[in-house]
């Protein structure tokens, strides 16, 4: 007699999951049947949020582990750290979009695609097995399409979307030929059978399945030269929209990165790391460089999270030997950190509006604003004590352990580089005369509010460091 | 060819003759496309060549026009039912030794699709406008 395929076990293990997928359905059932006040929609949304990373917080705090469904579905601390962040971003986006999806008329669908982009999200960081991340990963991408396109008033929220979706199903389409792949190579979708068959040498179908994954997963990251949707589909959708595609599923993606690199491909670490160290010095210096040039904030942010990415994908050159560790802790480390920082940039630009002429004189008209969009902006730049200056911080001692020069180098050199088009916004609502473009739109309390909170964190981000760098070293991977 | 195929090669070589094809397919296009290039007369666009083609006939209207969507909605409302019995049928063929974790999975799985058409249902879908 086999083991029952599901346990009690299984089902504690899947609470945040099933939580999620049960708020989905009461926020889409309720705007059917009882009330459609947009208020009950989005509060309801924020509960499933607040449910899916209380649940992981309970399960990481009662060291919960396990494997499920034959190895395919596994819950460590790692899963749970990302699971937990997935769900607070998912949070403050509610929060943040609260207001505008009112204005929409559709709150409770608009809702119901943010829980499900996190609920594939947090699936995603748990996969062991090639096609349950496959799965996932289709969960968190496909709502998010609608998102980019959800704002039917505006041309090019359409246009944007359907960019997305084309070449989105073209790197789903690559990133499933990859698996395939690898899959017939190894004969096992399972991560632990595929390490016994990936070793260094590597024959020539294997090779060709790692790169097409690759290239799958760095389209999802918009990591150049796969990242020409970016742009145009942060630009065309919905402010909130982008703020919180350009985090939750981003962030998720980079986990399962780091667990099929780390526990399925361990020894063909020589055959990836460079590609890594090439892919992130090519992100760095095309996004920052594309970013000079932009007047619109939305597009300028889009270029700045292909910067990001790369700065992310630095550390992943870093993923062999005794750097390991480190490289793992700067991910996770510069991936909260660039949270925070990203969602409190794009929330401003929500507020305030996407030309860079609106920020002009901001501090004039709204000083608490201005003063929190110069520290996001400052923070990006990588500016000591703020957020992200911690997350480059440990990307350069994970390249500089593992002795990739070349990639320190890289970072620090487009730090510089994005100096200018980070305080030129700062320049404009300090310096400039108001312009007059009309006043700043009122935005709920709940926007504000968060963007507060992320202002608030990305000041003290040191000193939620220390614990995040303790929980890292605790959970591994 | 088969034979080929059926000798004891080893089986990267085998490799080489998909490489051959494959050379071989891309050469062919160019080589058509070049000698298409060189002898055929030189080109003049016209009206007519910018049509769409329509079996010889004149088209009679302007493709680009709208179209009621009412039958996609259906065609994806249609969409749930299919894929429900899709998965119905393998299930419904193990049925005996799948026993009640096999059905509660299945109630559970058409409990969520379920949702989706009452969902739809009260959203107005069904109404034929």
């Amino acid at each position: 007699m086999e083991a029952p395929l599901i346990t009690a076990d299984t089902l504690v293990a899947l609470i945040p999951e099933i939580l999620a997928l049960a708020f989905i359905a009461v926020v889409l059932l309720t705007e059917v049947f009882g009330s459609r006040s947009p208020n009950l929609s989005s509060g309801l949304a924020a509960l499933g949020a607040l449910a899916l990373a209380g649940s992981a917080t309970v399960l990481l705090a009662a060291g919960f582990e396990g494997s499920f469904f034959g190895d395919g579905y596994v819950v460590d601390g790692f899963a749970l750290l990302f699971k937990i962040l997935v769900g607070l971003v998912a949070f403050f986006s509610v929060l943040a979009a609260a207001r505008w999806s009112a204005r929409t008329g559709d709150t409770g669908e608009y809702m119901s695609l943010i829980l499900a982009v996190a609920l594939g999200a947090s699936l995603l960081v748990s996969g062991r097995d090639l096609f349950v991340i496959f799965v996932s990963l289709e969960l968190a991408t496909i709502p998010s399409y609608a998102m980019v396109a959800f704002d039917r008033r505006r041309r090019e929220s359409s246009e944007g979307g359907m960019k997305y979706l084309l070449t989105g199903v073209v790197a789903s389409s690559v990133l499933l030929y990859g698996l395939v792949l690898i899959y017939g190579v190894t004969g096992s979708a399972n991560l632990s059978e595929v390490a016994a068959a990936f070793t260094a040498d590597l024959s020539p179908a294997a090779l060709l399945g790692l790169v097409l994954f690759l290239s799958g997963v760095a389209f999802k990251l918009s990591v150049v030269p796969f990242h020409f949707w970016t742009p145009d589909a942060y630009q065309g959708a919905p402010t909130n929209a982008a703020a919180f595609l350009s985090v939750a599923p981003k962030m998720a993606t980079f986990a399962l990165l780091l667990r099929v690199l780390i526990e399925g491909m361990p020894e063909t670490a020589q055959a990836y790391t460079w590609l890594f160290a090439l892919l992130a010095i090519l992100s760095m210096f095309a996004g920052n460089l594309f970013a000079l040039r932009q007047t619109n904030l939305k597009r300028m942010l889009a270029y700045s999270s292909v910067a990001h990415s790369g700065y992310i994908l630095a550390a992943f050159a870093a993923l062999t030997g005794p750097a390991l560790e480190t490289a793992v802790q700067a991910v996770i480390v510069y991936a909260v950190a660039y949270a925070v920082m990203n969602l409190g940039a794009f929330f401003v630009v929500e507020l305030v509006g996407e030309e860079g002429k609106s920020f002009n004189g901001l501090f004039r008209t709204q000083p608490a604003l201005a003063v929190s969009m110069a520290v996001f902006m400052a923070a990006l730049v990588g500016i000591p004590p703020l957020s992200g200056f911690w997350g480059k911080a440990w990307v350069i001692f994970a390249t500089a352990q593992a002795g990739a020069w070349v990639v320190v180098g890289a970072v620090i050199i487009n730090s510089v580089l994005s100096v200018p088009y980070y305080f030129g916004v700062i320049r404009s609502m300090f310096f400039e005369e108001p312009a007059g473009v009309g006043p700043v739109k009122d935005g709920s309390g709940a926007l504000r509010f968060s963007i507060y909170a992320m202002a608030v964190f990305t000041v003290l981000f040191a000193f939620i460091l220390g614990p995040l760098v303790l929980l890292a070293q605790a959970i591994g991977l | 060819m088969l034979a080929l195929l059926q000798t004891e090669m080893p089986y990267t070589a085998l490799y080489a003759y998909v490489g051959l094809s494959m050379v071989f397919i891309v050469g062919f296009v160019l080589v058509v496309l070049m000698v298409a290039r060189l002898i055929a007369p030189s080109r003049k666009s016209s009206t007519q060549k910018g049509q769409s083609y329509e079996t010889a006939e004149a088209p009679v209207s302007d493709p680009w026009r709208p179209f009621p969507v009412r039958y996609y909605i259906f065609a994806l409302m249609f969409l749930i039912f299919d894929v429900e019995t899709a998965f119905l049928l393998p299930w419904a063929v193990v049925y005996g030794q799948l026993g009640l974790y096999g059905f509660v999975q299945m109630v559970i799985f058409i409990g969520i699709i379920t949702l989706g058409l009452i969902y739809e249902w009260k959203k107005g879908a069904l109404r034929w406008v």
